[in-house]
């Protein structure tokens, strides 16, 4: 443990492999029911609801394909909640969580700059954030096999890595905060507080005008569940996580660390 | 003992937190070799002073210099210094090795040998996870981690205070010898006895500035003397009236029969002179404690320079 990175990754190891296990076991819970979507009768139940609703359940005619089903039950909502939630808890636990047990100062007591600080923080978030959506294929994967069917992995890679990016802008919210305020509550508030509503514009745009135009300062507008790489939506969630990550060294570059 | 090399430097040093000014333009300057006490009551500014100092929090006005190294470069300047605080926090789901070992790593020393004397010397038991010590024992590995990379600089606040009293010994020896090997202290402490056993210089801190400075050994010259002379009944009032009549004398309450009690801030000649025209049955003269000079300095709410 020579470094910050290996010795907050070495005390995280457990939430990394927790999250892969419970990530894991819900997609392949999720997989295991398939047969029941692709039959019709669960289709059938969700015409029923409104519009709005529709969008929240999954679009009940994609059940009908492994791929579609994937799409809408696995990425539409399971996945990037999952991960959001991971992602926020990380970052704002290794930033604004440390500072207020008074770890920060113990740290920033030895020869490192915060820069540094940071920037080794952000890297141990990245990768449990990596290792859990890991758990996401590992699940799908698990589940197929378990329910005889099979799809390429390499059209799963796609929707992971745009969902691993919307969890990771929602996650950078948090951590700007934190970097900024060094308030675990605030930064928990704020970045849960914006993904749960940029969930909620984002499922009903397309009924509401007001929300479809709201809709285009949420991350999950630019999050695509079918098709390939959206190089232009992974752009786009890299330029804001890039400018977060900016915002979060200077802030946290010019304010006082505060005590416990 | 000190070479006037300066290894602290602090000018003007001032922290603003909304409109309560915690630190008000400290000025202060520690040589290499000195054992220096930053003393003050709580709330003084102590912590707030040294928490700029290791670029914790950020001066409103001033500068804090380390080995002539800004304090805002603190992958440089805190290179060559080791840093206690009273209320540490460590990563509690480490072991006490685990966590010593990374400590070590960041000043890229190899730090096993020393470790190893230190955790002998403090009898400290490193396989154990720092959440399960009690607090004294996780004090006693902040104080492993401040001195396995052989610094030349110890900036302690309130280092002492989970120590037990056998502790507290162990932690005066290690920090003579610490000096014996040419290295500075700043320690900041309300113990007061401990201060005046490790220090050579001393400053006094009141609501954010610098009450007074000076060397431990002047501060106590300059300071009253305690004197208590016994003689027989009648020669008490004659007494009393000579002694009236020296500067620097003040009466205090009589602890004895047929004692007279006094604080002396003169010269000793006049009274020792004064004292041989007397039947005296004992006389006790004792020097100042810290205590005492500390409670001038704070009792009040006055400064009370002038007194001394």
């Amino acid at each position: 443990m020579r470094s910050l990175f290996a010795k907050t990754l070495y005390q995280k190891r457990f939430m990394a492999i927790g999250w892969f296990v419970a990530v894991t076991a819900i997609m392949l819970l999720t997989m295991s029911v398939y047969n029941s979507f692709s039959n019709g009768a669960i289709g059938n139940s969700l015409d029923t609801l409104p519009p709005a609703l529709q969008k929240l359940a999954g679009d009940a005619l994609s059940f009908q394909s492994v791929g579609g089903y994937i799409s809408q039950q696995i990425f539409a909502l399971r996945a990037p909640m999952l991960l959001i939630i991971v992602s926020i808890a990380v970052m704002v636990g290794l930033t604004a969580g440390e500072e207020e047990r008074g770890l920060t100062e113990t740290q920033l007591a030895l020869p490192i700059s915060r820069t540094s600080l940071l920037l080794q923080k952000l890297a141990v978030a990245l990768t449990v954030v990596a290792v859990a959506g890991a758990g996401t294929v590992a699940g799908v994967q698990a589940g197929l096999w378990g329910i005889g069917q099979s799809y390429p992995i390499t059209d799963i890679l796609p929707h992971l890595f745009n969902c691993l990016l919307v969890a990771v802008g929602y996650g950078l919210v948090g951590f700007a905060v934190a970097a900024a305020g060094g308030r675990r509550g605030l930064a928990l508030g704020v970045s849960g507080g914006l993904a749960f509503l940029g969930f909620l514009i984002n499922s009903m745009a397309s009924s509401v005008q007001l929300l479809a135009d709201l809709d285009r300062f949420t991350l999950f507008r630019y999050y695509a569940i079918s098709g390939g790489y959206n190089w232009r939506y992974l752009g786009l969630l890299s330029a804001i996580a890039l400018v977060l990550v900016v915002f979060s060294l200077v802030t946290f570059g010019r304010r006082d660390i505060r005590s416990r | 003992m000190t070479d006037q090399e300066p290894v602290i430097s602090l000018d003007g040093l001032t922290k603003q937190f909304g409109s309560r000014r915690a630190v008000n333009g400290v000025t202060l300057t520690v040589n290499k070799g000195e054992i220096f006490g930053f003393l003050g009551p709580n709330g003084a500014g102590k912590s707030t002073t040294i928490r700029m100092m290791l670029d914790v929090l950020r001066p409103t006005a001033g500068t804090a210099t380390i080995f002539g190294v800004s304090s805002r470069k603190p992958r440089v300047a805190h290179r060559r210094l080791g840093y206690l605080s009273g209320d540490m926090v460590m990563d509690e789901n480490l072991t006490a090795d685990q966590y010593l070992r990374y400590v070590g790593a960041r000043y890229g020393k190899d730090c096993t040998e020393r470790r190893q004397e230190l955790a002998e010397a403090l009898k400290a038991d490193l396989c154990v996870r720092l959440r399960d010590y009690s607090r004294g024992n996780r004090q006693k590995v902040g104080l492993i981690a401040a001195l396995q990379h052989r610094p030349e600089l110890l900036i302690l606040d309130e280092p002492t205070s989970g120590f037990d009293p056998l502790v507290q010994e162990t932690f005066a020896g290690l920090i003579g010898e610490f000096r014996n090997a040419g290295g500075t202290v700043f320690m900041s402490s309300h113990i007061l006895s401990e201060v005046q056993q490790l220090c050579d210089r001393v400053a006094f801190i009141r609501d954010g500035s610098i009450v007074d400075t000076a060397d431990i050994s002047q501060l106590m010259a300059r300071s009253a003397k305690h004197v208590s002379v016994k003689v027989d009944r009648a020669m008490l009032r004659p007494l009393r009236s000579q002694l009236e009549r020296l500067k620097g004398i003040n009466f205090l309450p009589e602890r004895e029969e047929y004692a007279v009690t006094f604080s002396y801030a003169g010269p000793m000649p006049p009274l020792i002179r004064l004292l041989a025209n007397f039947d005296i049955h004992d006389v006790s003269i004792r020097e100042p404690e810290l205590e005492e000079l500390f409670v001038h300095y704070y009792r009040d709410g006055e400064a009370g320079k002038e007194a001394s």
